[in-house]
């Protein structure tokens, strides 16, 4: 009976045990299923947050190199330094507290030069991570880590911490800026080259995972996963560093002794292919601290009554004139009226037009540049006297639905493509809304608006034997390890006219340069072509009632197979003349002068030049006096002997070099002979030719002329180079630049 | 006795209890010597206990130097792990130093600092004279197997 009871109790107790054990595993695997599977991934972040100690590398951009390979701009390692304000508002001592919040924010405001209360307001913030300075150098870093090392006694370094971050640099300053653009405090491409290839120059960010103790402290040996920051794409541009330095060079130059009103621009293009030799706007700014405003226009802001704002100001100068503003390209147009005439039949080199200074279209009087009219004149001839009245016959001969044609297929309705942002559109007459009076405007260049790069498009295609390429400034992606993963190829879009129209385009360019309003975009030595235009800015004018201009000038060279296009424009010019002939040819001349030669181009000096350019030093050191003075008069020049030795020792200037005819060289007789004292550079500019070799003779200095000397107007300097004061030895040759500077000549 | 066996074979009464145990004649045990037996009992005992402590100890030391050497192997790890943080971080550093002095070197030969430099030490650009140019045959050439150049021109 008790066995029986026995077994019955046996039986009940491991059913009810049973049935727990059922439950148990129910229960846990209802929880485990509810953890594994549904919030599985939930649980699993949150385990990896609990355990793991995850920290982010960033990657370094890709480096922009220039067409030589010369380093634009790159990145470099820099520190972004912190504070825990919570670790420090946690500790119970209160004078402990206030000690270590004073340490602190004397030892970071003195070490990254921030004021000491803002340092204090950092310490007292109520969070555990407040950022007081990013993107410092090594040496900040190092200071900083000194720092805590001599504060040990306080445990500073628990409340002060450095994170490693990349910094982008621009070695050479403002060169190329507006190109390039600039990055924000996360790297990111803010304007520019950095902007629009933001995708190809940004790498893929890395990570470093590390187990973590029951404390968070970091247990990197016992589990650590490192996936390495990859860096970004490299671009090559084609931009030349050295075209871009003499292109913004001499447009800075032209700028500030022009007085612009609203800044210049000067693009250098490949025009067979399309590629951005050189693109540059003044004033622009420095990469390296693109919020910072140049002290023109720092004055401005603090100006009294100033209505400016910073960032008005700031996205000025930030923005590149050559792609992102329009304007009215005034006579330079003509180029583009020609070749529609030209290509269509409807005129020829010597088909005759008569300017009598007006003409009338539907009511409109139009006014020559000439009082009293060119008269009867060729298709070239009114290219080089930039005659209105005759391109508006010609205007009227093409008609609006040609000269729509054509203006589109000079790529000027749509935008060029180029790669950078911010490229604007252009604002024309269709050829639905367009009259008799919007046709005769824009036969010369008004009354539409357009980019510079697309005007330097336009007439790239119209020298380059009618091809209308798309311009670029990115010619090759490279990998990590400078690998080309992408190369551009020149796009030609259309050819717009023929070879033989093209051919003639040039000869009437060239004419221009040798007869025309842009004598002073002449280079000695070189066969060039040009065409300037001064433009009204209408619009503005018609707002402030204030007569405001445009003086651009575009250049091509060599003029009979061209490599070159050079569009220079000065925005609001306010130094005295407002003519693209005298404002802008000049920075074309100057641009080309140097360019052309380092290209490779050989300069053919024709006699003439040679006669009023230069003439050849000879070396004369070890001959006796006799011999000396015969060669150096025989060669055009003029002697001054120095000493009573029998020989010459020294010469100046040495023999190789060029000096004008007449020019002086000195020739030292003696060791130690009193040296001929220093003198004075005088002021050349507004000099003419004759009156400036007057004033280096009696200075006793030498000149050496450039630019236009050739033409018969009113050539004056307007730069030299040894500043007027300088103290230099005499015999010393000043180069002395001149241009044509009477509105006969440089009118447009 | 037969009857009794055979009681003793019934399946229903175990009586063999209750027989009397028949009892082993000293004839038939084998006796050892007593100090024999003794001595080679000892013996097993003690080369028993011998191989077991022997045992025991090899194991145990085997375990330590096991342990020790794992020890030892982490540490030497944890070394080696901790010179190539600071190798890296030292690579890394010297990288960073290396692009900023790359950097500072172009700042310093950009084309505005050398203009800025040679001007103020008087120097001037080259003469339009003092610059000679030479052509160079640029076509590209190829040497066959006998030495001579081939070019474009003469295939």
């Amino acid at each position: 009976m008790a066995t029986k009871a026995n077994k019955k109790m046996l039986k009940s107790i491991l059913l009810i045990m049973l049935a727990f054990v059922i439950l148990f595993v129910s229960v846990t695997g209802y929880r485990l299923t509810t953890i594994m599977l549904i919030n599985g991934e939930k649980y699993q972040s949150l385990a990896s947050e609990q355990q793991l100690y995850d920290t982010l590398i960033t990657a370094p951009r890709g480096n922009i190199l220039d067409s030589k390979m010369n380093i634009l701009a790159t990145s470099d390692t820099a520190y972004t330094i912190y504070i825990i304000p919570n670790s420090i508002n946690n500790l119970q001592d209160e004078n402990k507290k206030t000690l270590i919040k004073t340490t602190i924010a004397k030892g970071i405001s003195e070490i990254l030069e921030i004021d000491f209360e803002t340092a204090l307001g950092y310490t007292e913030k109520k969070t555990s991570y407040v950022t007081v300075k990013k993107r410092v150098d090594k040496s900040v870093a190092d200071k900083i880590r000194q720092f805590t090392a001599d504060n040990k006694d306080l445990g500073i370094a628990r409340y002060i911490g450095i994170d490693e971050t990349t910094k982008r640099y621009y070695p050479n300053d403002s060169l190329a800026s507006v190109v390039l653009g600039f990055v924000g405090d996360d790297n990111q491409g803010l304007a520019g080259i950095e902007s629009y290839y933001d995708a190809q120059l940004t790498g893929v960010t890395g990570r470093v995972v590390a187990a973590k103790n029951a404390l968070g402290a970091d247990m990197p040996f016992s589990y650590q996963v490192v996936e390495e920051a990859k860096q970004g794409n490299s671009l090559v541009l084609t931009i030349d560093s050295y075209l871009q330095h003499i292109a913004e060079k001499y447009l800075e130059q032209a700028v500030e002794a022009n007085r612009a009103g609203d800044r210049g621009a000067c693009v250098i293009m490949d025009v067979n292919t399309g590629a951005i030799r050189a693109m540059a706007t003044k004033g622009d700014f420095n990469p390296n601290s693109p919020f910072t405003l140049s002290e023109a226009d720092q004055a401005l802001l603090d100006a009294e009554g100033s209505t400016y704002t910073k960032n008005e100001l700031l996205n000025k100068q930030w923005r590149n004139k050559t792609v992102s503003d329009t304007y009215e390209p005034g006579s330079v147009f003509k180029i583009v009226t020609g070749a529609m005439a030209l290509e269509e039949d409807l005129a020829t080199l010597d088909s005759s037009y008569n300017c009598a200074w007006s003409i009338v279209i539907a009511g409109q009087v139009y006014h020559c540049h000439k009082k009293g009219g060119h008269g009867t004149q060729t298709l070239k001839e009114a290219m080089v006297h930039s005659c209105n009245p005759a391109f508006i016959t010609i205007g009227q001969l093409v008609g609006t639905s040609k000269f729509s044609k054509y203006f589109e297929a000079f790529g000027l309705t749509k935008k060029t493509g180029i790669d950078l942002p911010g490229e604007s559109i252009s604002v024309y007459h269709s050829e639905k809304n367009m009259g008799p009076t919007e046709l005769a405007s824009s036969s010369f260049g008004q009354t539409f608006n357009i980019t510079p790069i697309q005007l330097i498009t336009a007439v790239s295609a119209a020298v380059n034997g009618g091809n209308l390429v798309k311009p670029y400034v990115v010619s090759q992606v490279l990998d990590y390890n400078n690998n080309v993963i992408k190369s551009t190829q020149t796009i030609v879009k259309r050819q717009v006219i023929s070879e033989e129209t093209s051919k003639k385009i040039r000869t009437m360019m060239q004419a221009v340069i040798e007869d025309g309003g842009a004598k002073n975009a002449y280079v000695a030595g070189f066969k060039t072509g040009a065409k300037t235009g001064t433009s009204e800015k209408v619009a503005q004018n018609n707002a402030s009632g204030e007569v405001k201009y445009i003086a651009s000038t575009v250049g091509i060279a060599p003029v009979d197979d061209p490599e070159l296009a050079v569009l220079v424009m000065i925005d609001e010019p306010n130094g005295g003349s407002y003519y693209g002939g005298a404002v802008a040819a000049p920075v074309v001349s100057e641009i080309l002068t140097e360019a052309l030669p380092y290209l490779g181009y050989e300069p053919q000096y024709t006699d003439k030049e040679l006669a009023q350019y230069a003439l050849n030093i000879p070396s004369v050191i070890n001959d006796d006096i006799a011999t000396a003075k015969n060669k150096i008069v025989a060669a055009g020049l003029k002697t001054r002997v120095i000493g009573n030795g029998e020989k010459v020792l020294r010469q100046l200037p040495l023999g190789g070099q060029s000096l004008a005819k007449g020019g002086t060289v000195i020739l030292y007789t003696e060791e130690g002979a009193t040296e001929e004292p220093n003198v004075t550079v005088p002021n050349f500019i507004g000099a003419t030719v004759s009156e400036a070799n007057n004033i280096a003779s009696a200075a006793g200095l030498n000149i050496e002329f450039t630019g236009n000397i050739s033409s018969n107007g009113y050539i004056t300097a307007y730069k030299q180079s040894i500043d007027p004061e300088t103290q230099v030895p005499t015999g010393t040759i000043v180069t002395v630049y001149f241009r044509d500077t009477s509105a006969a000549n440089v009118a447009d | 006795m037969n009857n009794a066996k055979y009681y003793n074979d019934s399946l229903a009464h175990d009586f063999e209890m209750f027989m009397p145990k028949e009892k082993k004649t000293s004839a038939e045990i084998v006796k050892l010597p007593e100090n024999k037996r003794k001595k080679t009992a000892a013996k097993g005992r003690l080369r028993r206990s011998l191989s077991r402590r022997i045992s025991i100890v090899l194991i145990i030391a085997f375990m330590l130097s096991a342990i020790c050497a794992q020890i030892a192997l982490r540490v030497e790890i944890s070394e080696v792990n901790s010179d190539t943080v600071k190798a890296k971080q030292t690579l890394a550093e010297l990288s960073g130093e290396q692009t900023r002095l790359n950097v500072e070197f172009e700042r310093l030969i950009s084309y505005n600092n050398l203009e800025a430099s040679a001007k103020a030490l008087g120097m001037k650009k080259m003469d339009k004279n003092q610059i000679v140019y030479i052509r160079v045959n640029d076509s590209n050439k190829a040497i066959d197997s006998n030495g001579n150049i081939l070019t474009a021109n003469n295939e």
